[in-house]
């Protein structure tokens, strides 16, 4: 292991270098564009003695994030001694960000040889200007956490023509030990597991959706997960709500959450074996569900409030968006599924009384981190979703609930400093969406002041 | 690193990237344990101007290799040189920790090559691993230190 000591001195090997992401276009690069550094770290404390850190460099050659030329995303994995409380000096995450760094330049060389492209090479960043960056990054607790990026599935089967898959995301794994979750498992015996589901959808088209499939496992005393897999098949809605469709989609997705909790366990060092099989009958009693479900009630609902996926408010790229769009879904992951200080079903039973239902704050999160890729679009029911959302964040950051989640900030990197920037410009974004009269609309949802802080616990 | 800043390092390019795979690596039945990581660096410097201001290009040729001592296999390596230019730089900043520094820039440099080249070989997934200070002392420092007081063509 290497060692360094610039102010602080810790070990660190490397683990993985890995290219996530390589576009260069037709367009020529000029003069006038540089490249631009954007960092994701993220901590995985569970794997091996060492915490590992992932650090996903991305480096856009262009006038801007948004116009670019050549971008490329490298992760690079490196184990790293562990810190008191997981607080990371910023120098340690600047100096590995460095490597990261000098990763992306090699393999973009490489790119550029066997394409026979001509660009400069990404240069040498200033160690200052990487410590500022390393301050300015919200580390998240897992690879999958706080990211728009997702994995597809290892183990693709095959699907009825017309169906594309999305990237499958693991919402949450938590450990009974680690997150002593108050409500959920009381009256479970040890060992007892379960399944859960859930789904939402957004119509593209007459002939073009997109379907999320929420499965979740909890093997009581043990460990449980949700995880949420996409597809974006080109169906009519009789074709999607239909049994000999949906059951397809359905096990796979059980399966990609099968493999994700066997994979998070063994990750956790938790010994189990075997799959837990639902079997046949139960996709297709889900199947029948869905679309009775559908055809009920949720396609009426969808006709009258035809308004509310109409186009909403735009979000542009700038580190203070991406930074109340992280933060927000990051306290709000901590007190509906993870931090063991809070009550999870009684929180997420207060969102779903605002309409913030559980795989309906995941379709909004998930849609707002696409920020990573660009400007963002939300249509008025996710706008307003997610502005119920920052408001829970921001009240709860001002009262005496940020005590308790003080740690997690520390882990994420929130610091105060970062914490004040996050009240000031979301409370602007906030006030954005919300106050609308002058524009001749109104948010309804949203003129009602609701205090979150005696309602979440 | 702080150091390393206030000298203006610029990076100017990566050149002659050469990358080695055994032709035969899928056959090679190597003792996964008893393989071992070597590197070898070579720096030239190069006193160049811009306009009438004095500078200096420096060039590190740096080769990492991936080997069975046993059987006296080299399994893969890669080769390139990594060319920086800084302000003209005075002897006494040219210290321990500049140098390591540059060796592992472009030790990473080699690394992420390695990974990228080696995707879906039997070598997938090898990464070199961090030089230990002893590794920086022995091998690299007093090598460079030699070098440093021998300047190269202009």
């Amino acid at each position: 292991m290497g060692t360094t000591n610039q102010t602080i001195s810790f070990n660190y090997n490397f683990v993985d270098i890995k290219l996530l992401q390589w576009k260069a276009g037709e367009e020529k690069a000029d003069a006038a564009m540089i490249w631009r550094p954007r960092f994701e770290i993220a901590f995985d404390h569970h794997s091996r003695s060492y915490p590992l850190v992932y650090v996903d460099a991305a480096v856009f050659l262009g006038i801007s994030d948004n116009e670019f030329s050549a971008m490329i995303k490298v992760r690079s994995v490196f184990s790293i001694t562990k810190f008191e409380n997981d607080a990371y000096p910023q120098a340690a995450i600047a100096w590995l960000m460095e490597f990261a760094l000098s990763h992306c330049r090699a393999i973009a060389v490489c790119k550029c040889n066997e394409e026979n492209l001509n660009l400069p090479p990404i240069p040498y960043f200033k160690f200052e200007r990487l410590q500022e960056l390393a301050s300015l990054a919200l580390y998240k607790s897992s690879v999958t956490a706080l990211s728009h990026g997702g994995d597809y599935p290892e183990n693709e089967g095959s699907l009825a023509k017309g169906v594309n898959r999305l990237k499958v995301h693991i919402l949450w794994f938590t450990v009974p030990e680690k997150s002593n979750v108050i409500s959920l498992q009381g009256e479970e015996e040890n060992g007892k597991a379960s399944i859960s589901f859930n789904y939402d959808y957004q119509k593209i088209n007459e002939q073009q959706w997109k379907v999320y499939l929420d499965w979740g496992i909890s093997i009581a005393g043990t460990a449980k997960i949700k995880v949420r897999s996409g597809f974006a098949p080109a169906y009519t809605e009789d074709e999607l709500f239909n049994e000999t469709n949906l059951v397809p989609l359905l096990e796979e997705a059980y399966n990609n959450c099968m493999h994700a909790f066997s994979k998070q366990c063994s990750m956790h060092g938790i010994n189990r074996e075997g799959a837990i099989d639902p079997g046949k009958d139960h996709f297709e009693d889900i199947g029948k569900s869905i679309i009775k479900q559908y055809f009920q009630s949720r396609k009426k609902d969808d006709e009258r409030n035809t308004g509310l996926h109409a186009a909403g408010f735009s979000l542009t790229v700038g580190d203070n968006t991406r930074l109340v769009v992280k933060a927000t879904f990051m306290i709000l992951d901590e007190i509906l599924f993870l931090n063991p200080a809070f009550n999870h079903r009684h929180n997420q039973q207060m969102l779903a009384d605002s309409m913030v239902h559980e795989p309906l704050y995941y379709t909004v999160k998930y849609n707002c981190l696409e920020i990573e890729n660009g400007a963002i679009k939300l249509n008025i029911l996710h706008t307003v979703m997610f502005c119920i959302c920052l408001d829970v964040a921001l009240q709860l950051l001002l009262d005496h609930h940020a005590d308790d989640l003080q740690p997690v900030f520390a882990k994420y990197n929130f610091t105060p400093l970062r914490q004040q920037e996050f009240i000031k410009f979301g409370s602007h974004i906030y006030k954005m969406f919300s106050d609308k009269k002058d524009e001749g609309f109104r948010i309804t949802n949203l003129e009602e002041h609701k205090d979150w802080t005696s309602m979440i616990k | 690193m702080e150091n390393v800043s206030k000298t203006e390092l610029r990076i100017t390019g990566i050149e002659d990237v050469e990358f080695y795979l055994h032709p035969e690596l899928p056959a090679l039945n190597f003792n996964d344990t008893k393989n071992e990581w070597t590197f070898n660096i070579q720096l030239a410097r190069h006193k160049i101007y811009h306009g009438k201001k004095k500078a200096e290009r420096l060039k590190l040729d740096t080769v990492i290799a991936y080997k069975s001592p046993l059987e006296n296999i080299m399994m893969a390596s890669v080769k390139l040189t990594t060319v920086m230019e800084t302000r003209s730089l005075k002897r006494n900043e040219v210290d321990e920790q500049y140098w390591s520094y540059l060796v592992n820039l472009s030790l990473a440099h080699c690394r992420a090559v390695f990974a990228y080249k080696t995707i879906g070989t039997a070598l997938q997934g090898k990464t070199m691993s961090a030089l230990s200070s002893e590794d920086t002392n022995k091998n690299v420092q007093q090598k460079l230190n030699d070098i440093w007081g021998r300047p190269t063509k202009r």
